[in-house]
């Protein structure tokens, strides 16, 4: 899977775009303890948490492709179908993430899930810690339901697994940094690493809307897929 | 508007208990029979009985808390534990817990599953990781029997207890009829195991049930957080008893003291010192007011400037406040007719349920052998949703209510707001509803000999001197001209200056007074404006009686234009003219010298925004009258600036049937007024929507309040009531075509259990959803009521 190194190359440059939503997250679990040690501890932790949730969903779509490829395998080609839906859908985050496209308006602090996850994330216990990054794995967020699709579009559990894995190990660096409340950046180099993730995740969407193209007409029997994340 | 009802809410969300899912609470208190308790009391402390699923129910059989399901319940204990041991034994933990296992267990079967669809090979080494599989998903499952059963068990054992089939003894029954077979199957190496199920219906029902009774509670959060407006104690400064004490010991006639930057704690009446008052939560009024001793202030409000001493009016329990939380409280609690219908509906559902489920039972277990049978008996159970059938119309109906008194708006109930929905007409009482009851100057034109300032001035004295509405209006209309020409930068007429004396009234005619003649031929060599400074003044006050008598003097007149010409004055054919083309309500002139030198038209003022919200009712497609007891000439000026057909000289009782033929003629009619002289105008109508301040927030008549006076809520209030009957639409057609399509599939033995036990939270989760965009908030909120002048 020659993807891998671009999928985590783009979750450590896409999550930057992603702080609008985690960052505060990350932030409030970094509250509670001051010293530098604990703080590393809790955010490793929330961050095992998210890419245990991230695992969990990558097998489920990675099973969910399976079950699609096994069904209608002679019709379409449908890890090809999913990995033009996912790259068509990075595309449009890496647009969306360029200011390329106009934003919609995000969704408000209404979420009846707030105050779930916001229990978590002030409690003491690494538990706590654990499942705060559990659920925040489960929020929406454009640029993992790309890569859920593309797990899905992997036609396994293992591969759907290592696809999400991967990506969230790429979250991790920026997510821990935000924890500390660095400002390691200034303004305008933010401003740099956010249009560089913007490009990274458009490229990513780019590669599997081309493979998933190449294989769209090659017919294929489910016992002997042929994934076109893997060649 | 309190309510004589016996039904109870639910101390966690507030909502009725008996409306929602078709249970009903195991005790009733008797104290909260009665109207004063009907709000519902702050969640009771937390019950340290170390076990979660205990302190779920024991507080309800002990008759102290009631809640309206099995997720209020868990919700209740999951606030107390939280506001006392923090994170430690939270409930909220064990959820979390329970779903991280359970999602470990869905990764396991699932790898079974694709292993069952691919026929891997059958390699010793598969073999044993296939074996492991499955002893791990038992593994994982028991936390979450462990975690999550305790409670559905323990809910259920009441429900048994009480002898009523609910849809937890359904679902417990199932889980562990899930569990048991998987553990019997993996002893034996049969080849199915279901622990999955058994986690996911515990995980999604608990989840459900937690994320509606948030719901519910979101949609009643003004009620909290009007409750915890007021200070909890008030600082006593006479009587025997001195200092900080709970306001519940502080009854009327008692004197407290209320310190700068503090909330006013109780109702009173200001004793010593002065203050400005920021009185926003009850009437809306965004401009704090000056409180001076003698005014009242409310409890709720807050004190902004200077240490007030209040001698305390009404107790606690009867303040203003106490009142609003009433009036909000029994709105929701009042059961419309649509909610009194789906409550039947709900009370008969679980049993039909209960009978579906195990009639779907027998016949899979004819046909396809245990296995089948149990999987859609539980499928069945588990997509059938009486909750969101239960809570589609008065969750719906809770956050609109709940909304509206955030924006200032009291409903008195639930049927006021469905008939609001179907209003076709909109009747408005003109002086203090659509009008302030103050008049603007609209126009003025002078005779062709008069110096324009010398007329405004002579008129302006003479009007200062009068308390007559419309002299009022004009002093006013010149005092806002003489401060805008002074931010202009023109020389300011010296105020104070006297040039006519001797005023007197003239009762209902005008006023009439003398001027020294000099100073009325002033124009003639010396300009008039600025010339007459302040010195001028003072040496016009110097003038001694003597001087004035020896002096020629004449006499000068405001009023209307018949006062003038009765007191021998003629009206310029140029004025007549003029006037002829402007037809006014009232009419003033100034006169002196036989003749009238200048004429002003007078308007009333409309209220802040009147205009614009009877352009936006009018785009609402709603007929619009104006009814008035006012005259017919004021009644058609009003028309013509308003354009919205008025019919005037009305007594009471011609407005009563004014109403009733429009009703008959279009439908609904919804009558606005002022309250005080529009009562049987209001009876009549079929919404009656009274206009009043804080004060008096709990009159019969009116179906709406609209605190504040914001009148211009008003199209917003349709609009609200309009959604309002769309998401009650929306949510009943979900949750029936739902439930009817839900346990069809399921009982045909075509749905897994575990995408009936997710239907159901999305199910849920639609219908709060749907029901909570109705508490979205109105850009306009909280703006302050101004009077603007409209535009001639």
């Amino acid at each position: 899977m020659i993807e891998l190194p671009l999928i985590f190359v783009s979750g450590v440059l896409g999550s930057a775009h992603c702080l609008g939503m985690c960052g505060p997250l990350a932030l409030m679990l970094g509250q509670a303890k001051s010293r530098v040690r604990q703080n590393l501890v809790r955010q490793l932790i929330y961050s095992a948490g998210r890419i245990f949730t991230y695992g969990v969903l990558g097998a489920c779509a990675g099973f969910a492709g399976m079950r699609m490829a096994a069904s209608l395998p002679a019709l379409i080609n449908i890890p090809a179908v999913l990995a033009i839906v996912a790259g068509a859908f990075l595309f449009y985050q890496g647009l969306l993430a360029a200011d390329w496209l106009p934003r919609r308006g995000h969704v408000g602090s209404s979420c009846l899930g707030s105050s779930f996850l916001a229990t978590f994330l002030r409690g003491p216990a690494l538990r706590d810690v654990f499942l705060a990054g559990l659920f925040t794995g489960f929020l929406p967020c454009g640029l993992l339901y790309g890569y859920v699709a593309m797990a899905a579009g992997s036609a396994s559990m293992g591969r759907g697994i290592l696809v999400m894995v991967t990506f969230g190990l790429g979250t991790v660096p920026v997510m821990i940094a935000t924890g500390f409340g660095s400002s390691l950046l200034g303004l305008a180099a933010r401003r740099r690493l956010f249009r560089l993730a913007a490009y990274s995740v458009m490229l990513a969407g780019a590669v599997s809307i081309y493979r998933g193209l190449g294989f769209l007409g090659t017919e294929i029997h489910a016992t002997t897929t042929i994934c076109p994340f893997c060649w | 508007m309190v309510s004589t009802r016996t039904e109870l809410n639910c101390d966690f969300c507030g909502l009725p208990v008996s409306g929602v899912g078709g249970r009903r609470p195991v005790k009733s208190a008797p104290a909260k029979a009665t109207s004063a308790d009907a709000i519902p009391p702050p969640i009771p402390p937390a019950d340290r009985t170390g076990d979660a699923g205990q302190a779920w129910t024991s507080k309800e059989s002990r008759g102290e808390a009631v809640y309206c399901c099995t997720g209020c319940r868990m919700a209740a204990a999951i606030s107390q534990e939280t506001a006392e041991t923090g994170q430690a034994r939270s409930t909220l933990t064990r959820l979390g817990l329970a779903i991280f296992f359970a999602m470990n267990v869905m990764v396991f079967t699932m790898a079974l599953w694709s292993w069952e669809i691919y026929a891997m090979d059958e390699s010793p080494a598969m073999h044993a990781l296939r074996d492991l599989f499955r002893y791990a998903c038992l593994v994982f499952s028991l936390p979450v029997l462990l975690l999550l059963g305790g409670p559905l068990l323990q809910s259920a054992i009441t429900d048994l207890a009480r002898r009523r089939i609910t849809t937890d003894i359904l679902l417990i029954l199932g889980v562990f009829a899930a569990f048991g077979y998987s553990a019997l199957s993996l002893w034996r190496d049969y080849e199915h195991l279901y622990f999955e199920v058994g986690c996911m219906i515990l995980v999604a029902v608990t989840l459900g049930r937690w994320l509606e009774a948030t719901g519910k509670a979101r949609a009643t959060r003004t009620l909290q957080s009007l409750r915890r407006l007021l200070p909890a104690r008030a600082m006593l400064v006479d009587g025997a008893e001195q200092g900080e004490v709970p306001l519940e010991l502080v009854s009327p006639g008692a004197l407290i003291r209320v310190l700068a930057g503090q909330r006013v704690p109780l109702d009173g009446v200001v004793e010593r010192a002065a203050a400005v008052v920021d009185e926003q939560i009850i009437t809306g009024e965004l401009d704090p007011h000056p409180k001076q001793v003698g005014d009242t202030v409310y409890g709720g409000s807050a004190n902004l400037q200077e240490d007030l001493y209040l001698r305390v009016t009404h107790a606690v329990d009867q303040g203003t406040i106490q009142r609003l939380i009433q009036a909000v409280s029994s709105a929701a609690a009042t059961k419309s007719r649509a909610v009194r219908l789906a409550d039947v509906i709900s009370s008969w559902f679980v049993p039909l349920t209960a009978a579906i489920a195990m009639g779907t039972f027998v016949v899979h277990w004819q046909s396809g052998g245990f296995q089948a049978a149990l999987l859609t008996s539980l499928s069945v159970v588990l997509i059938a949703c009486p909750c969101a059938l239960g809570i589609a119309t008065p969750l719906a109906v809770w956050a609109a209510v709940s909304s509206a008194a955030r924006h200032h708006v009291l409903l008195r109930d639930g049927d006021a707001l469905t008939k609001l929905a179907q209003i076709r007409v909109v009747c408005f009482d003109k002086t203090g509803t659509l009008t302030s009851g103050n008049v603007e100057l609209a126009a003025m034109q002078f005779a062709q000999s008069a110096d324009p300032e010398l007329v405004i001035r002579v008129a302006r004295e003479l009007a200062a001197s009068s308390t007559h509405l419309l002299s009022r209006g004009l002093w006013q209309a010149f005092a806002e001209r003489d401060t805008s020409r002074a931010a202009d930068g023109e020389a300011a007429v010296a105020s104070i200056a006297g040039i006519v004396n001797n005023i007197q009234s003239v009762a209902g005619l005008g006023v009439r007074g003398s001027a020294a003649r000099r100073r009325l031929r002033a124009t003639d060599d010396e300009p008039a404006a600025a010339s007459w400074t302040i010195a001028a003044a003072r040496a016009d006050s110097r003038v001694g009686i003597a001087d004035a008598v020896a002096e020629s003097r004449e006499t000068v007149w405001l009023g209307s234009v018949r006062f003038a010409q009765a007191e021998g004055c003629t009206l310029p054919a140029d004025l007549a003219a003029w006037l002829d083309e402007h037809p006014a309500e009232a009419v003033c002139c100034v006169a002196w010298d036989r003749q009238v030198q200048g004429i002003f038209l007078l308007r009333e003022r409309f209220r802040d925004r009147a205009l614009p919200m009877i352009a936006e009712l009018r785009r609402a497609g709603l007929e619009l009258r104006i009814l008035t007891g006012d005259r017919n000439s004021r009644g058609r000026a009003i028309e013509a600036s308003t354009g919205i057909a008025t019919v005037a000289e009305l007594l009471p009782d011609e407005k009563l049937r004014a109403i009733r033929q429009l009703h008959e003629q279009y439908g609904l009619v919804a009558m606005v007024g002022d309250g005080i002289n529009d009562v049987p105008a209001l009876t009549a109508a079929d919404v009656a929507i009274a206009l009043e301040s804080g004060a008096d927030i709990s009159r019969d008549a009116a179906d709406v309040c609209l605190l504040g006076n914001s009148l211009d809520r008003l199209p917003w209030l349709v609009h609200l009531a309009r959604e309002t009957r769309t998401v009650v639409r929306t949510n009943l057609f979900w949750a029936f075509a739902y439930n009817l399509v839900g346990i069809g599939l399921a009982a045909a033995g075509w749905l897994n259990p575990i995408l009936a036990a997710i239907a159901m939270i999305g199910s849920s989760l639609f219908v709060i959803g749907n029901s909570l965009r109705l508490t979205a908030g109105d850009p306009r909120a909280g703006d302050a009521e101004q009077e603007v002048a409209v535009a001639p």
